[in-house]
């Protein structure tokens, strides 16, 4: 690896986190928006002038400035670890995120693969902040948090199989790339196998279903915020104040971010213009294919995650039981299905 | 497996249609008052608090007698014969002098004896936004508006006044001292003839 090829992934590196501070910021903002909005509230109006846009910006300093507090009892090198393992598995993940054509950290050939296992270590994060929080209550919530983001990890796993069964690849790239030139060759429309026929159309768009929802309780939001139960039941972060909070809040939209991206990548054409004739080949300006390609790849995510956060404001949380029953009554035996299914109509194709 | 089914269905459509409601009410007008500045109109017989006229009270002190928790202090001083004070809406002729008005609010329950009592219905009950004060001491809001040196003029020449009669007094009892037991009773109706309202005024602190 040459130096020059350390300086590119220091600075994309950099960037990824610039990226993900802003977007938090934002996020943050439209999410007491939209929550305001569904419960007929303004929100922030006050900070910042227009519609409160700095409100976030303000609550980051005052996170920033605040004591930063260490329970007596608690294992303090791990309390003081959890937040950024947390944040550093998020961060990971990112490095395969295609944002644009030339935009990725690295194209893994295992890229998918490579990001189902490393967004897992959020579960570890959490559940080494709950243990070294010394707090019964951070600990039922660090083991609800286990037992949750494990579960759900097999669903997404297996939704995710139909879009590579289709492709035929686990390279980011390639799955996306597949998608090129128009919404109808998007990988929820099931149009690759069977050269444009809608037969597959069912099937993924179960996926796709399976996987936004299985990714809600990955991300540990409503109606699957049983790790955090922010208003009643309490989670694995009561014992954390000041910046190591925001880390695991910061955590939270990056996920958000993340799952929507994957399911961007993966079902949504990623990067590609919904239309062919919106984008600018590459022979015409490398610059602005990729900045056009990041621009549809970040509306196409924002979409996702305001109906994340839609979905949070209209449903009540549920029950363990009921989060267990919908996890492996409902989705597995579904995706398990829908997997056989695509998988048999691919060995017909080929 | 019928009832998984149905279980399944209920869940999707139920789930559509909570974001539909929630969807209608993301564009549904706010019910948020941004205070400060917006300000919602009171109900206009709100009772928030009360006012008096001046130039419309009699200083009849009913309000004070009726007041369960005091909170009014009252000064007032009977005109003399020849001043013209104006007239009250009732059309009779103003016959006070109001030196003091003050209503401590921090005290006042809100029943609204007072209001009731009023005859001149000078003492009513309005409804300001903002009736939030700092301290305690801006709770007591004084609605007389006589000057200072009026006032002390007034207080002067009623403590004249006063000496000039107790003289007066002094001199009658003198006079008919030698009937014993007749010394209070030509006092006392010289106190109520003429200072009738004066003595309530005594009985404020």
């Amino acid at each position: 690896m040459s130096i020059i090829q350390i300086i590119i992934s220091a600075i994309y590196l950099v960037g990824m986190i610039g990226f993900i501070s802003v977007f938090a910021l934002v996020a943050i903002w439209l999410e007491r928006k939209v929550s305001a909005h569904v419960q007929d509230r303004l929100g922030p109006m006050e900070t910042g002038g227009w519609h409160g846009w700095s409100q976030t910006i303000a609550d980051m300093l005052k996170l920033l400035l605040k004591e930063d507090v260490v329970p007596d009892a608690a294992d303090k090198p791990l309390f003081k670890l959890a937040p950024y393992i947390a944040f550093t598995g998020s961060l990971a993940a990112f490095a395969v995120l295609p944002m644009s054509a030339n935009l990725i950290g690295t194209d893994l050939n295992i890229g998918i693969y490579y990001l189902i296992a490393v967004s897992s270590l959020v579960t570890i994060s959490i559940i080494m902040a709950g243990w070294a929080s010394n707090n019964k209550w951070s600990l039922f919530g660090a083991m609800r948090a286990a037992s949750q983001m494990l579960n759900y990890e097999i669903p997404v796993a297996l939704s995710l199989l139909v879009p590579i069964l289709i492709v035929g690849s686990l390279s980011m790239q390639e799955l996306v790339g597949a998608q090129a030139g128009g919404f109808w060759n998007w990988t929820i429309f099931g149009a690759h196998l069977g050269g444009g026929s809608f037969l597959l159309l069912p099937f993924t768009i179960l996926a796709f279903v399976i996987y936004f929802w299985s990714s809600l309780a990955e991300v540990n939001r409503t109606p699957f915020d049983l790790p955090e139960g922010e208003s009643e039941i309490i989670g694995f972060q009561v014992e954390y104040s000041a910046m190591r909070f925001a880390m695991f809040y910061l955590t939270e939209f990056a996920n958000m971010f993340l799952v929507s991206g994957v399911a961007v990548a993966l079902f949504l054409g990623g990067w590609h213009a919904p239309l062919p004739f919106l984008e600018i080949s590459p022979e015409t300006s490398i610059l602005f294919h990729n900045l056009i390609g990041l621009g549809w790849f970040v509306l196409k995510a924002m979409i996702l995650v305001v109906i994340q956060m839609w979905l949070r404001w209209t449903l009540p949380r549920l029950r363990v039981d009921q989060l267990m029953h919908i996890c492996w009554k409902v989705f597995i035996p579904f995706s398990l299905a829908n997997v056989l299914v695509v998988s048999l109509l691919a060995v017909l194709q080929s | 497996m019928a009832g998984y089914f149905k279980d399944l269905y209920l869940g999707v459509t139920t789930v559509i249609a909570g974001m539909q409601v929630t969807f209608r009410h993301l564009f549904e007008k706010n019910i948020t008052i941004q205070y400060p500045r917006v300000v919602k109109e009171m109900y206009p017989r709100a009772r928030a608090r009360l006012v008096n006229t001046i130039s419309e009270c009699e200083c009849c002190y009913k309000c004070q007698r009726i007041c369960p928790v005091n909170i009014f202090t009252i000064t007032g001083i009977r005109a003399g014969k020849d001043e013209d004070l104006g007239m009250l809406p009732s059309g009779k002729p103003k016959q006070m002098h109001i030196l003091e008005f003050d209503i401590d609010f921090s005290k006042c329950v809100y029943c609204g004896l007072c209001v009731d009592v009023c005859e001149t219905k000078s003492l009513h009950w309005e409804a300001p936004q903002e009736v939030c004060t700092f301290t305690r001491g801006e709770m007591k809001i004084s609605f007389a508006d006589m000057p200072e040196e009026e006032k002390q003029r007034l207080l002067k020449q009623e403590a004249e006044k006063k000496a000039a009669r107790a003289a007066a007094a002094a001199a009658k009892a003198a006079a008919g001292g030698a009937k014993p037991g007749a010394k209070p009773v030509p006092k006392k109706p010289v106190v109520k003839k003429d200072e009738g309202e004066n003595a309530a005024e005594e009985k404020t602190e």
